[in-house]
């Protein structure tokens, strides 16, 4: 066991909270340490975005090693997901999600699915990176601020119980948005979102303006916005106004930071080309240039150690250099990092890990874990996807622009929100291809005379499949497929879902990682609210849909026994993650319901922070990133003071 | 795309003209006069690692024997697809499998059915897929547009080099 130099902060990961937290410190002249789990960021992105391309199935994951075909063995099958028990910082990926249940091709130890009618054991299914830069390589961008009541669930709504208050206002979190948006460089207009106020509650500083102008819509925006035009959903006697909504987006409208505008390369996730989207390797260069920042890289930290006042006394980390093919009883020997103060940056699912790994004698829950919520209120962004073809004669010519441009924000708040989850419906501009799989899919039925698209010849579900489809070749082909891909389109619901105690990441007792880390464990199921969030979600698709004049080919049938794949009231549902975790380290202004306060500061440890949207009470709707941004502007304060800066 | 080439150029020039004619792109744009990248003789590589050189010279010899019977690209695709008339047999299996390394970069097992069976054969043969061309978009990652070029209507398919009329979308 070596002794380290010591640091004024050591940061356990270099994803958006730890390179922001890095970069704020360093500004102001305190030596940093970031112990990044990954390997070094790289000088440019070219060899991730080869490896996107060359991959069969483009997962997010897909460009980040460990690569599948970097793994020292032969594939187990065409979809292997590698052997997480071997390698050194394995991770949740959408093709291990593929085998959820078999814990040797699944980094998340997952349970079988429960058969019982309300869906329990179902399967985490988010995935993240271990990195530097973290999962900011694949994030879509879009950098929505959460809603006033979205801070106050139960005072406002009396739901989830008091814990799901946060201890900060919104109002105390604007500056640190405005903050936020600055360092991502997030395109958007204050006037194009000021329908937003009246309908949820959105508001601004006066005389605020975002850094960049916001994104135009793509044709697939100005069909649905002009599709909707006066809608109106009915919930509990309330009328509801849905609209069409530009999303603001950290990516670039024109050139900031040195970074170029966006060509609209269809490919957010998993990797932007062109850095035209930020990500947290930006912020951690900015942190690097201050010269008072060290980045350790292939640094898993394995346990924090805590001394006999309660104060952290450093954390033990190992140092790899193999990134597969590991024997786990044979892990490199231990070291120490040791700083005045420690934050904690390595992900929801990581942190929480992390602290519960780190239990001892005398602290038989793990660190920071006096009131027992470490671990629990595992939520995500459950997604309810649906897709449709536009209307004939109004091609909407998706697979252009970002992945996303436009929203129906609308619906995130209400009094609906006494009895079901609320949602943000994101309009996807890439066709089919996450709901279906295409062009792959479609491309294939048009060529082998097939109809798994349903659009060979065109079948919407309900309707009996004809028993034999067409081939096409030549020029027949070329019109066929794009008479009805043009058309293509899809809307994805990002549901809250509630906080519940039982959902839950705990080390596994005996299943490791290769370096000999226990893994997670993951307990998770839906309540009844957030079932209902579903039922709205699918019913509100349906009604745009039908308002457009779209036709809808949602249909999960045929996918049972898929992960995320459940009934309610017999009809078949399936939900994604979205890669949004949130929940396990939850803050609040009860130490003993929660596990940070409002600066993220542990309520155990004076000298530790646990940060990003494991903080969470609640996960709400917005996508998360930007909070967590925002919340390492206050946290990095917090630092600061206790430096005595 | 660093594949090394003991194709012979007429060889590899029977291949642009079946592979025009099969996926319904324009022989100029299958095989533009002036080509640093020749993606055909590079797909036909790769063809003929995967069906061998005999079985996909008796599919060059089907294309130019139906050429000289004065037969139109459509017609040929028909055929050779195993369209009209309808036909399940080999070489119609390899004319498909054909198509799709064209249109998704792809090499997908002669006679499959699933989607999911392709292995990319090159990031070059990924990108200039067909398949993007045929909605009139670009490959996922590679696009060669400018900021707001998505607000308003693509080229037209023509443009794209479909061999399609040029009035079309």
């Amino acid at each position: 066991m070596t002794l380290q130099t010591q640091y004024d902060v050591v940061i356990v990961g270099g994803g958006v909270a730890g390179s922001i937290i890095a970069f704020e410190l360093g500004k102001k002249g305190k030596r940093v340490l970031i112990l990044n789990a990954g390997i070094a960021v790289p000088d440019n992105r070219g060899e991730y975005v080869e490896n996107f391309y060359l991959a069969n199935a483009k997962t997010p994951e897909s460009p980040y090693p460990p690569l599948e075909r970097e793994l020292d063995r032969p594939p187990v099958s065409s979809t292997d997901p590698g052997l997480p028990g071997t390698e050194s910082t394995p991770r949740p990926t959408i093709m291990g999600l593929d085998h959820w249940t078999n814990a040797s091709l699944s980094y998340l130890v997952q349970p079988a699915p429960d058969p019982r009618n309300a869906p329990k054991n179902l399967p985490f299914s988010s995935t993240y990176e271990r990195t530097g830069g973290g999962t900011t390589w694949h994030w879509l961008g879009t950098s929505l601020r959460l809603l006033p009541h979205d801070l106050t669930m139960y005072s406002t709504y009396g739901v989830f119980g008091k814990s799901a208050d946060w201890p900060i206002t919104y109002e105390e979190l604007q500056a640190d948005y405005g903050n936020a948006e600055a360092e991502i460089g997030v395109s958007a207009s204050v006037a194009e979102q000021a329908p937003l106020e009246q309908a949820i509650g959105l508001t601004y500083p006066p005389g605020y303006q975002y850094p960049l102008n916001s994104i135009p819509f793509t044709m697939v925006d100005q069909v649905v916005d002009a599709g909707i035009k006066g809608m109106s959903i009915l919930d509990d006697g309330k009328n509801y106004a849905v609209f069409v909504s530009p999303t603001p987006a950290g990516r670039n409208s024109q050139p900031y930071q040195g970074r170029r505008q966006c060509a609209g390369n269809t490919s957010c996730i998993p990797i932007c080309p062109i850095q035209a989207k930020w990500d947290a390797t930006v912020s951690l260069n900015h942190a690097l240039d201050t010269g008072n920042v060290t980045v350790i890289d292939q640094a898993v930290v394995r346990t924090v150690q805590v001394d006999s006042s309660g104060r952290i006394s450093g954390v033990e980390y190992l140092r790899w250099s193999k990134q597969t093919g590991l024997d786990p009883r044979t892990p490199p020997p231990p070291q120490i990092a040791q700083g005045k103060m420690y934050v904690l940056a390595a992900h929801a699912m990581e942190n929480a890990k992390l602290l519960l790994n780190s239990k001892t004698p005398s602290l038989p829950n793990g660190v920071a874990n006096s009131s027992d919520q470490v671990g629990r209120n595992l939520m995500d962004h459950v997604l309810y996807l649906s897709w449709a073809l536009a209307p004939e004669g109004k091609p909407v010519f998706p697979f252009r622009g970002p992945l996303t441009t436009a929203g129906i924000e609308s619906l995130r708040d209400g009094d609906f929100r006494r009895h079901r989850s609320a949602f943000r419906i994101e309009i996807g501009n890439e066709g089919w291809n996450f709901p279906v799989g295409d062009p792959w899919v479609t491309v294939n039925d048009f060529i082998n005379g097939t109809n798994n698209s349903r659009l060979n010849p065109m079948t919407p579900p309900g309707r009996p499949l004809p028993a034999t489809s067409p081939k096409y070749g030549g020029a027949s082909l070329v019109q066929a497929l794009n008479a009805v891909m043009t058309r293509q389109f899809r809307l994805g619901c990002l549901l809250e879902q509630s906080p519940m105690s039982t959902n839950r990441i705990t080390p596994h007792p005996t299943l490791t990682d290769g370096l000999g880390i226990p893994r997670p464990k993951i307990d998770y199921s839906f309540d009844e609210y957030t079932l209902n969030g579903f039922r709205a979600a699918r019913k509100t698709c349906s009604a745009i849909y039908q308002r457009m004049g779209a036709t809808e080919f949602t249909d999960f049938s045929g996918r049972k026994g898929q992960p995320g794949y459940f009934e309610i009231d017999w009809t078949p549902y399936k939900f994604f993650g979205a890669g949004h975790v949130v929940g396990t380290h939850r803050m609040g202004s009860d130490r003993t319901q929660s596990v940070v306060d409002g600066n993220q500061q542990s309520h155990d440890h004076q000298n530790l922070w646990i940060v990003g949207s494991g903080s969470f009470p609640t996960v709400a709707t917005p996508n998360p990133t930007l909070t967590i941004a925002a919340l390492a502007f206050r946290t990095s304060r917090s630092i600061l003071s206790a430096l005595g800066a | 795309m660093a594949t090394v080439l003991a194709i012979p150029a007429t060889r590899a020039a029977t291949f642009a003209a079946m592979s025009a004619a099969l996926t319904g792109f324009k022989p100029d744009f299958i095989a533009p006069p002036v080509d640093p990248n020749q993606l055909h003789a590079h797909l036909l590589h790769h063809i003929d690692e995967l069906a061998g050189t005999t079985s996909v010279d008796q599919l060059l010899a089907q294309f130019t024997a139906l050429q000289a019977h004065g037969q139109t690209s459509q017609q040929i695709a028909d055929v050779m697809l195993g369209i009209s008339p309808s036909s399940h047999a080999p070489a119609a299996q390899l004319a498909q499998s054909i198509v799709k390394l064209w249109y998704l970069g792809s090499c997908y097992p002669p006679g499959s059915t699933s989607a999911f069976d392709g292995n990319v054969v090159s990031s070059q043969a990924y990108v200039g897929g067909l398949a993007w061309r045929a909605m009139q978009a670009h490959a996922m990652g590679d696009s060669p547009f400018k900021f707001g070029d998505w607000t308003s209507a693509p080229p037209s398919l023509a443009e794209y080099g479909a061999d399609v009329p040029e009035h079309t979308s």
